[in-house]
């Protein structure tokens, strides 16, 4: 199992989509904490009013980590399909499951290094803009640090829901489609919906363990959203690999 | 003896049959050529015989075992499929490192089988920009990493020069000289006629005949009876001249 991980690890660093790991992280990140500070900073947000506005001028790492680690999850194997690689990966591991379950290894892997890069950026960002508005930022509040490491913590689990999302679907383009359209539809539908709902949801999840208390819901605590987002991504890498399984393929 | 079996072999598509009811075997340490139309169904009866799809009815064997049976594949079958593709930003020294990490080869092959059908000035550069010859060089270059004793090629003469064609053919002879064996796909009825001991001829998903060379009446009598053999049943649904 080592083999194949570190196997599917080279696939990764070996294409030029390596760069899309490296640079796409920076600029969403970018992107997302300046979006999240601003939030907070603005008159009558988080910090004004004097709700929890450091956690979520951090959140913007969770977020990007999060979507980003399960768009990279997904591609580890629909670039399989896309390439038409699968054909000599299967041939070389004949046990579907094995190499999914590696891909899952290796996208939770993407995925913690996705989190480190975000969550740098996003201090890089947040600590100067913050301080020139009088805040201080301290790395070791739990409102700063247990921010970042709940990205670390949720992103990985991000990355495997990719790779069960993608192992059901194959198809690349449909793949993103119906991850856009859940992380950023379905879950806010039924959000608004119902808000209890909130909890049993990925999205919903990540902000548990993030302990985001800048959304207007009843949060989970952070076990529960973990134990939430475990499911979410054991369920879904199990159905990918059973329909992965059966498959007939080029 | 026998090194592939395929017995009672359907597999169907839909409402195409691509194989139906194939049966025929393969001898160890010769090499056996795998004809037929196109559209006959030769590519179907060795993704069925790779595990890559899943038979209707009926068995592909390698020695009794199923191709997923197989502890460490890639170490006793080689494969060529034109259906493998390569990442084309990846350099094709890291294809075959993939595939040696994944199967527990040895990291000192990789530059082997590069040097052995000539890649290795091209060893650095990525796939995206082969010709259609270096691709399938690279092909072989990765069917050969596991230093297999089986071959199952389909096509494998596709884009190669007439250099790498001979060198193809001298390689696959002293490949089975050594004990190996080798199932080859072809539609060079010339090429194969010289190259292989046994035939076996497929038509409309159905084997018409499996005989040796020899017993044909020589490599000169192969086109004939693959003609006259194939005419009789034509691959009428599946368009003979595609
Ligand atoms: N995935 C598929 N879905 C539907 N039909 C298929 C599929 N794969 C193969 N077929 C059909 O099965 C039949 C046999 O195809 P196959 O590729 O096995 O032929 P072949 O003998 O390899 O032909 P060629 O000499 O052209 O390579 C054809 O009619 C083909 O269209
Ligand atoms: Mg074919």
């Amino acid at each position: 199992m080592m083999s194949l991980v570190r196997a599917e690890l080279l696939k990764v660093r070996s294409s030029r989509d390596v760069w899309w790991i490296a640079i796409v992280p920076v600029l969403v990140s970018a992107a997302t904490t300046a979006s999240f500070v601003g939030y907070a900073t603005s008159a009558g947000g988080p910090l004004e009013t004097g709700e929890p506005g450091i956690r979520a001028s951090m959140y913007g790492a969770v977020f990007t980590a999060t979507v980003l680690a399960m768009f990279y999850g997904a591609q580890i194997v629909t670039n399989e399909f896309r390439h038409g690689t699968a054909t000599a990966t299967f041939l070389t591991t004949a046990q579907r499951r094995r190499v999914i379950a590696a891909k899952a290894v290796a996208a939770a892997v993407t995925g913690v290094v996705l989190a480190v890069i975000a969550a740098a950026v996003n201090l890089a960002i947040a600590v100067p803009w913050l301080a020139s508005l009088g805040f201080e930022i301290n790395i070791l509040d739990p409102e700063v640090g247990g921010v970042l490491v709940s990205a670390a913590a949720s992103a990985p689990l991000f990355g495997v829901l990719g790779v069960g999302l993608a192992a059901l679907i194959r198809n690349p383009t449909v793949t993103i489609i119906v991850a856009i359209a859940w992380l950023f539809f379905v879950e806010n539908v039924l959000m608004t919906a119902i808000p209890a709902s909130g909890n049993w949801l990925p999205s919903g999840a990540a902000d548990a363990i993030a302990g985001n208390r800048a959304v207007d819901i009843t949060v989970a605590p952070i076990w529960a959203g973990a134990l939430v987002l475990l499911a979410w991504a054991a369920v879904t890498l199990t159905a990918g690999q059973a329909v992965m399984a059966r498959r007939d393929l080029a | 003896m026998t090194a592939i079996e395929v017995a009672g072999l359907t597999k169907s598509f839909g409402t195409v049959h691509a194989v139906r009811d194939l049966s025929f075997v393969v001898r160890r340490g010769a090499i056996t050529g795998f004809l037929g139309p196109n559209g006959a169904g030769k590519t179907t009866t060795l993704r069925a015989l790779l595990g890559l799809v899943a038979p209707t009815s009926g068995t592909a064997t390698f020695a009794g075992r199923r191709y997923a049976e197989i502890q460490h594949p890639t170490h006793e079958i080689g494969v060529v499929l034109d259906t493998i593709r390569f990442h084309p930003g990846r350099r094709a020294r890291d294809h075959l490192r993939v595939l040696a990490l994944a199967a527990d080869i040895r990291p000192s092959r990789v530059d082997e089988v590069l040097a052995l059908v000539e890649l290795t000035d091209a060893a650095h550069r990525r796939v995206g920009g082969f010709s259609l010859g270096m691709r399938q060089r690279l092909a072989l270059a990765a069917a050969l990493l596991g230093e297999p004793n089986l071959l199952v090629l389909d096509e494998p003469t596709n884009g190669l020069d007439p250099h790498g064609v001979a060198w193809l053919r001298g390689f696959m002879r002293s490949f089975v000289d050594v004990g190996g064996t080798v199932l080859v796909s072809s539609h060079q009825l010339a090429e194969i006629a010289q190259s292989v001991d046994d035939v076996v001829i497929v038509a409309d998903g159905r084997s018409v005949l499996q005989s040796s060379i020899t017993e044909l009446g020589g490599p000169a009598e192969l086109e004939r009876t693959f003609l006259e053999l194939t005419t009789a049943a034509p691959a009428s649904q599946n368009g003979a001249l595609r």
